[in-house]
């Protein structure tokens, strides 16, 4: 339980070095090596560390823990093969803590971050509409039934790929330096990270290690199947390759853009679960 | 707080950690407890290690928290 905890923090870090590479390759850069994101997250851990004059000091602490809290409870709900609701509640708490990360320094990029997040919330919409077509297709929203379905049914990759689509398009919402990371673009600084330096920053790096490995790894359970744990690793690697080319191809979206795209998938999206739901 | 304090924390926690992973893999108590217990523990040993390892041995508070 604990063992797999600390591989997942290991392995989602060694995936955005992966992230980082990939891109830089594409780009014709070198690129730092894949292990540099485990680097700078020990490298965090020893900086000088302390509390901005500006900043509300409770939140500005406490919101990391509970950014590395909820992804850590992400972990066990797809562990688990628990409900898909609980999952979707862990994003929304997610959301609420890039919140609160830019809102509790002070800093006006913080802020400008903060708000960013807020308006970003519409990349949350495709979950939502990807967790009923789920419900609709195979009549549970716990991922155990779902991967059990899978194993009759064959992958939803195929029968339901509307619905992977945008599970996809809200992995790429949250991946660093994609179309839709407006939150942290680089004309806000870092945008709601910028002040949090430090054990914080390497806490929250932690934090965000989960998120990738919990996402990427769900994806896979919901449109491929159960897999052994090695064919999933590969799975989940080549879903992260293709993420990182988009991310490469893809400037990024203005926020106004942003959240016009992710509405306008959810609604193509609403339309499709409306005539599966009709035509059973 | 001083270094040995965040060196307590990180015990502590780390040992609720074993509890609970124990207690899971036994089925001992209910099967979300240990799934909370983990969710305070975790990002409590994690900050606590990495403000320990932080810490000077030589001067008082660190990480300054003051102002």
């Amino acid at each position: 339980m604990i063992l797999q905890l600390i591989s997942a923090v290991f392995l989602g870090l060694l995936f955005h070095g992966i992230h980082r590479k990939v891109i830089a390759r594409i780009q014709g850069r070198p690129g730092p090596p894949v292990w540099q994101e485990i680097l700078h997250t020990l490298k965090f851990s020893f900086k000088q560390t302390w509390i901005p004059k500006t900043a509300s000091m409770p939140l500005y602490v406490f919101i990391v823990a509970v950014s590395i809290a909820i992804w850590a409870g992400g972990f066990f709900v797809v562990f688990s093969g628990g409900s898909l609701l609980l999952l979707f509640a862990v994003f929304m708490l997610h959301k609420i803590t890039e919140h609160g990360l830019g809102l509790s320094s002070g800093s006006p990029y913080g802020k400008f971050g903060a708000i960013r997040s807020v308006m970003s919330a519409a990349s949350e919409i495709p979950l939502f509409a990807t967790i009923a077509g789920m419900y609709v297709v195979t009549g549970s929203l716990m991922i155990s039934d779902i991967t059990r379905y899978q194993a009759i049914h064959g992958p939803l990759l195929i029968s339901a790929f509307p619905m992977a689509a945008a599970l996809y398009l809200v992995i790429l919402s949250k991946m660093h330096y994609g179309p839709f990371s407006i939150i942290e673009a680089k004309e806000i600084v870092s945008g709601n990270l910028t002040e949090h330096f430090g054990v914080w920053r390497a806490g929250l790096q932690v934090a965000y290690a989960l998120k990738t490995f919990v996402l990427l790894w769900v994806f896979v359970l919901l449109f491929i199947g159960a897999l052994p744990w090695w064919l999933m690793l590969i799975a989940m690697l080549l879903l992260l390759v293709s993420l990182s080319f988009i991310c490469a191809f893809t400037p990024m979206l203005s926020p106004f853009d942003a959240v016009a795209f992710e509405t306008v998938v959810t609604g193509i999206l609403v339309g499709y679960i409306l005539v599966l739901g009709v035509s059973g | 707080m001083k270094k040995n304090t965040f060196l307590a924390v990180v015990f502590i926690s780390a040992a609720v950690l074993c509890i609970a992973a124990y207690a899971a893999s036994t089925g001992a108590c209910p099967g979300w407890l240990p799934v909370v217990a983990v969710m305070l523990a975790f990002p409590t040993s994690v900050l606590s290690l990495f403000l320990w390892w932080n810490a000077s041995n030589t001067k008082g508070d660190i990480p300054f928290t003051g102002y």
